[in-house]
């Protein structure tokens, strides 16, 4: 069906997926739904492609869409055509618009075989600028599509009912526009999601610094800037970011922790420019007034970050040549006493700071287990660690905890460390272990679990599965190992960018981090789960409405243990024997429809 | 001579005095005693559909591994600059290759984070061979490997000892 509106051709299409577009002489205009990635030649990533509709376009292609206030909605346009072209975007009744354009990564394949090319990158769309299909910065033989990703948000004041607006696309005389209708909710976001989604990542990812400037501000200051910028586009994006900054060998950069003058009873923390500079405007908020370059003006309030990684380590504040001696305590508990005092100098007292052993004995510079223990026998070191920490920070006003990320001895840990602040980040075992974790809940103690991040050509909608998980087993928080290391070449050699949702924007102009359609979808999907936590708490019987979720969405939360566990202790446990991967790698479920989460977002929405 | 040349000189030859020292100093039969449980069998058998596998399971004899590394730290105290100590050995039945043992601190020319083995160098094999310490510079480091010696006299590893060179233009950007 053809029609002519306002001098520009309407052409309607079906695809399998009941894709519409509006089209000017020269190009297509398109809406997708936000789980669905296209090709630079306009083919749905296969991974994407579900068995039940995912048309967002209503019979008069127009995006149609429903969002609560204070919270986004997003979908896909596609640009199908050659030349140049203009694309903008607005919306009325207050909400805004963001546009950016996706980046098709070049996916690394085999010799021989014909390179693959999926978007995830967002450039952010600004002042009127001109693009061109082909992209000839992308440099892809024979595109004809190109997908931007569009973001609306609803302020909390907006005014409940339909909201139109329009997508628009100028190439010559021609204008093309593609409505877009929001149906605004009464229903607001809260400002607070009800699960923390993290992103870690590790050290400031300086391999050098010239000689004799290690703590000069000059050295530090992009470094710095780009970590704020980190923080802020995860904030955003209703996640936390975290960023340890000591080394396996328990080295620190100047940025994480002062200098250690003098040693035993005249030991003392000093220069501590750096580590402010860094630290305080993320331990008191003021970071968050401001947005990453490139990025949109904040909407969410400034506030003082959830937690923040100490440097405290086995050969920080102390020297481990003293460990186990008097001397090695001495230097520790002075220290972490003045570590502990700086903060409260300063007003830093929101943020949980966490006291976590990172090193693991495999990589071979200590004898025991920080992170992960697999040797019941090396929780002798973490408890006298404790021990002397919580002597100098018991009655601090510093929300201290003790961090422990466990996987394979997870289940005696739980019963060995009872009893403290503890912090759990729980590795993939936690699915066998449903009621010992209910029971450390129930002690007070915080419990996340990690894992990987879905490579770019898995199906988008992968990234919600780790929220949900969350959620539905009532923990508090979800951490992804790595998430802002995209790897050598994300652009032209990507290698699925499992441990990236952030790039660098300085190949675009933007002198600090920009976000991906990941993380994109991953926001969208805290604010879904944050509506349906509100609805499953208003219904007053949260924990037989999570079970009755449990029940229908096809996503194992709680699992049995490997047979193997039940008959090998957890020191002669491993990847073959147990049949169960221990490393944090996202594990595509093939047999989960890429609209899964369609039903939770119905429910959120209804 | 310009400063620099002679800075490095003089730094070479502090490493140079206190490889010999490490060489007396580091017990070579309690090294080969520092891998515990399945460790051993694991660095000599790497399983290949399960890369990472000799990893997990790895597990040392704690009272040594913190003797010998105490003992490290004590010997890179004796110099006034960062020299950090790294202990490798050629594992049983892989010729050709080195394993590390353990280390101290960042400053290294050989260790590539996650990876515990290596093809021997051709300046350790000198080293194996030969039983004399031998000196390697560039890549902005100087580096001195000296013989670990067993109770015969025997060589059964290497010790190394890294530091950056002062005449690097650059360094590793943390505390010490």
């Amino acid at each position: 069906m053809t029609v002519a509106i306002r001098g520009t051709l309407w052409y309607h299409f079906a695809t399998g997926h009941g894709l519409r577009g509006q089209m000017t002489s020269e190009f297509t205009l398109t809406a997708a739904h936000e789980w669905i990635a296209h090709d630079p030649f306009g083919r749905p990533k296969p991974t994407d492609v579900s068995a039940n509709a995912h048309s967002i376009t209503n019979d008069q292609g127009a995006a149609t869409l429903c969002a609560a206030r204070n919270g986004y909605v997003s979908f896909r346009v596609l640009v199908q055509g050659a030349g140049e072209y203009r694309l903008s975007a607005s919306m009325r009744g207050g909400l805004e618009v963001d546009l950016s354009r996706a980046w098709y990564h070049r996916m690394a394949a085999d010799e021989g075989e014909p390179p693959q090319w999926w978007p995830d990158a967002l450039v952010p769309v600004r002042g009127r600028k001109t693009y061109q299909l082909p992209d000839p910065d992308n440099a892809i033989d024979g595109q004809t599509t190109q997908e931007f990703w569009v973001d609306v948000f609803v302020p909390k004041d907006a005014k409940p009912g339909v909201v139109s607006g329009r997508v628009r696309l100028s190439t010559g005389g021609e204008t093309v526009s593609l409505p877009v209708k929001v149906r605004v909710l009464e229903t607001a976001l809260p400002d607070e999601p009800c699960v923390t989604v993290d992103h870690n990542s590790y050290s400031a990812g300086m391999d050098a610094v010239p000689r004799g400037q290690l703590t000069s501000p000059r050295v530090w200051r992009r470094p710095i800037a780009d970590l704020h910028n980190r923080h802020r586009l995860f904030h955003e994006h209703r996640g936390v970011f975290h960023n340890l900054g000591y080394k396996q060998s328990g080295a620190v950069e100047p940025i994480y922790g002062p200098r250690v003058e003098g040693r035993g009873r005249d030991l003392r923390l000093v220069d501590w420019e750096l580590f402010d500079q860094y630290h305080g405007p993320l331990l008191d908020g003021s970071a968050f007034a401001t947005a990453a370059p490139g990025a949109p003006a904040p909407r969410r309030a400034a506030a003082p970050i959830w937690g923040a990684y100490t440097p405290i380590n086995p050969i920080w504040p102390a020297d481990y040549l003293w460990w186990g001696e008097k001397g090695y305590e001495v230097e520790f508990t002075r220290g972490v006493r003045q570590f502990d005092a700086h903060l409260r100098e300063k007003g830093w007292t929101h943020s949980r700071m966490q006291f976590f052993f990172n090193h693991k004995k495999r990589h071979r510079w200590f004898e025991w287990d920080g992170d992960e223990p697999k040797f019941l026998k090396d929780m002798g070191y973490h408890k006298e660690m404790i021990r002397m920490w919580e002597s100098v920070t018991a009655d601090s006003p510093v929300p201290w905890v003790y961090r422990m990320d466990a996987s394979w001895q997870m289940k005696n840990q739980f019963a060995v460390l009872a009893g403290h602040r503890n912090m759990w980040v729980c590795g993939g075992f936690i699915t066998w272990y449903p009621d010992e974790v209910r029971q450390v809940m129930a002690r007070g103690e915080i419990v996340w679990w990690y894992g990987g991040t879905p490579p770019i050509h898995t199906a988008s909608s992968g990234i919600l599965s780790a929220i949900y998980r969350t959620w539905a087993r009532g923990v508090q928080g979800f951490c992804a190992w790595s998430t802002v290391n995209p790897g050598k070449d994300p652009w032209f050699d990507c290698n699925g960018c499992a441990t990236g949702l952030l790039y660098p924007g300085d190949r675009f102009g933007i002198p600090g981090p920009i976000p991906s359609i990941r993380l994109k979808i991953e926001r969208n999907g805290i604010q879904d789960i944050d509506l349906l936590d509100r609805v499953t708490k208003e219904a007053g019987n949260a924990d037989a409405l999570r079970e009755d979720w449990r029940r229908s969405i096809p996503i194992p939360v709680w699992e049995k243990p490997s047979p193997s566990a039940y008959s090998l202790p957890p020191e002669d446990w491993d990847s073959p024997t147990l049949a169960a991967e221990h490393e944090p790698v996202y594990q595509a479920d093939e047999t989960l429809d890429p609209s899964w989460w369609q039903h939770i977002r119905g429910r959120a929405l209804a | 001579m310009t400063r620099e040349s002679l800075k490095t000189r003089q730094t070479l030859a502090a490493m140079t005095e206190l490889a010999r020292v490490a060489s007396i100093m580091v017990d070579g039969e309690e090294v080969l005693r520092l891998a515990a449980g399945r460790t051993p069998y694991h660095v000599a058998c790497p399983d290949p559909l399960y890369d990472g596998v000799d990893g997990k399971p790895c597990d040392a004899w704690l009272l040594g591994f913190l003797r010998m590394k105490k003992t490290l730290r004590r010997l890179e105290t004796l110099v006034e600059f960062t020299c950090n100590t790294a202990l490798w050995t050629n594992p049983p039945e892989r010729d050709g290759r080195m394993a590390l043992l353990m280390h101290n601190g960042n400053v290294h020319r050989y260790y590539v984070f996650g990876d515990v083995e290596m093809e021997t160098p051709p300046e350790m094999s000198e080293v194996m061979a030969g039983g004399e310490a031998t000196t390697v510079e560039g890549g902005d480091r100087l580096t001195v490997l000296t013989p670990l010696l067993d109770s015969l006299g025997d060589v059964v590893g290497i010790v190394e000892l890294t530091a950056e060179d002062p005449a690097a233009k650059s360094m590793v950007p943390a505390h010490e």
